[in-house]
Order: C-alpha cells, then sequence, then structure tokens
C-alpha cells in the first residue's frame, strides 16, 4: 500500500522520469527514443516543454528540434 | 527570399511568469502543454527553472494567450504583469554547477543526509561531477567523505595568504 502511495507521489511529481545525458529528452523507458542513448539518469532538474520548436526562441537556444520534454541539468 | 517573409510573420516571443501552488510547477507545465495542443494556442514552449519556486515562464508572444490558456488550469493562479525577455532568462538555460563558489580550504556546512548540521573543511572539489570531498570538523579522526555540491552551505571562506 504504502508503495503503490510513493509510487503515485512520485508519478506527480514527474520524478519516475529519466534523462537522456545526451540529449537531455525526459523519457520512461530504458532507451532514448530520439538517439538511441542507453545513458540516462534519474537526477536531473529544470523542466522544459518544448510545444513548438520551429517557432520557440528558447528551443532555438538549446538547440531543440523536436517538441517534448527536457531537463535542463543532468547529472 | 520567402523564408525572410515567413520570419517576419511570426510575432516576437516574450516570456510570461505564471503564478503557481508551490512544487506543482511541472504539472502546470504539463497542464499548460496539454491546453495549447486541444486549443491550438500560440505558447511555444513552457519553461520550470529548479531555483524559481512557484513560478513558471511561458514563452508566447501575447499575455493574453496565456491568460487564456491557464483559466481552466489548477493550480495556475495568475500571469504576473509584465513580460520579460529571452536573454532575461537565457542564464536559467545554462545552470551554473552547483559547486561554484566552493573553493578548497573553505568552512562548510552540511545541509542534508546522514552528516546533516556538520560543519567540515573542503579537501578537494570535483567540477566534472559536482562532488566536494570533506573533512568532518569534529570527527575524531579526519575521514575524507564525499558528498554533493548542492548540500553544502559555506560558513566561512578560506583566508588566502594567511598560512600557518
Amino acid at each position: 500500500m504504502a508503495k503503490t502511495k510513493a509510487d503515485a507521489k512520485s508519478r506527480k511529481a514527474g520524478s519516475n522520469l529519466k534523462a537522456c545525458r545526451q540529449c537531455h529528452n525526459l523519457l520512461e523507458g530504458d532507451v532514448c527514443p530520439v538517439c538511441q542513448s542507453g545513458a540516462l539518469s534519474e537526477d536531473w532538474s529544470g523542466y522544459v516543454v518544448i510545444i513548438d520548436p520551429a517557432r520557440s526562441e528558447i528551443a532555438k537556444l538549446m538547440n531543440v528540434k523536436r517538441p517534448g520534454k527536457f531537463a535542463l541539468k543532468v547529472r | 527570399m520567402a523564408d525572410e517573409a515567413a520570419q517576419q510573420a511570426i510575432p516576437k516571443s516574450a516570456i510570461f511568469a505564471v503564478k503557481t501552488t508551490a512544487n506543482q510547477e511541472r504539472s502546470v507545465a504539463n497542464l499548460i502543454a496539454m491546453v495549447t495542443r486541444k486549443e491550438n494556442l500560440d505558447i511555444r514552449s513552457v519553461l520550470v527553472p529548479e531555483e524559481l519556486k512557484g513560478y513558471v515562464l511561458v514563452e508566447s508572444p501575447m499575455a493574453e494567450i496565456v491568460e487564456d490558456c491557464i483559466k481552466n488550469i489548477p493550480h495556475a493562479k495568475a500571469v504576473v504583469r509584465g513580460a520579460s525577455s529571452i536573454t532575461e532568462v537565457q542564464h536559467f538555460l545554462a545552470p551554473k554547477p552547483t559547486v561554484t563558489g566552493i573553493s578548497e580550504g573553505d568552512i562548510v556546512e552540511l545541509t542534508a543526509g546522514p552528516f546533516k548540521g556538520e560543519k567540515a573543511r573542503v579537501k578537494r572539489i570535483d567540477e566534472a561531477k559536482e562532488e566536494i570531498t570533506v573533512e568532518l570538523s569534529e570527527a575524531m579522526v579526519p575521514i575524507p567523505v564525499t558528498v554533493r555540491g548542492d548540500i553544502v552551505r559555506v560558513l566561512s571562506k578560506e583566508e588566502t595568504g594567511a598560512k600557518k
């Protein structure tokens, strides 16, 4: 029961996501679907949702060309 | 030529801060993205820096679009009046390493972990891993302990040139 509660809490906070060390993409699996890298980290901070990469200046600064969720810092 | 015309037709982005309930920043960002896609609004990205508690930053050309978007989003309270430019939030995109400002010989206090509250002297800094090696001041035997750079608070800096 306690485990389920903890799981729900972590899901709510988005902390179950892993960040790709190469492209900073946030994902749930074990392999990054973008760069096919297996180098993932659960220790990340800063959160960006890119909705329209073509027109977003933040996406340009981050060098992101696809919509999605990204971490700002991956340890 | 056509590209230039297309670039000019795109309204320039501005950054609007949305006040949120503390610790709900990510869920608000996800909901803003969801509503944007559903209602086809001109919101281009949502930024949630770790340093900025209780706010999310929304990239959009107009404040009205953001206000319209957050109307029915729980935990999103209001849009802060006024807009920021991209350059003002650029420093959030490349966060500084947590060990910045700590140097060897500094006296620090550990703020988390099993040695929480203990004072220690910094012996070594690993900038790449963002770790520091410290020696606890009150320990009988000086044992080096490696901790993360973000769980220490600098109490006093080492006085340069005042070696005994």
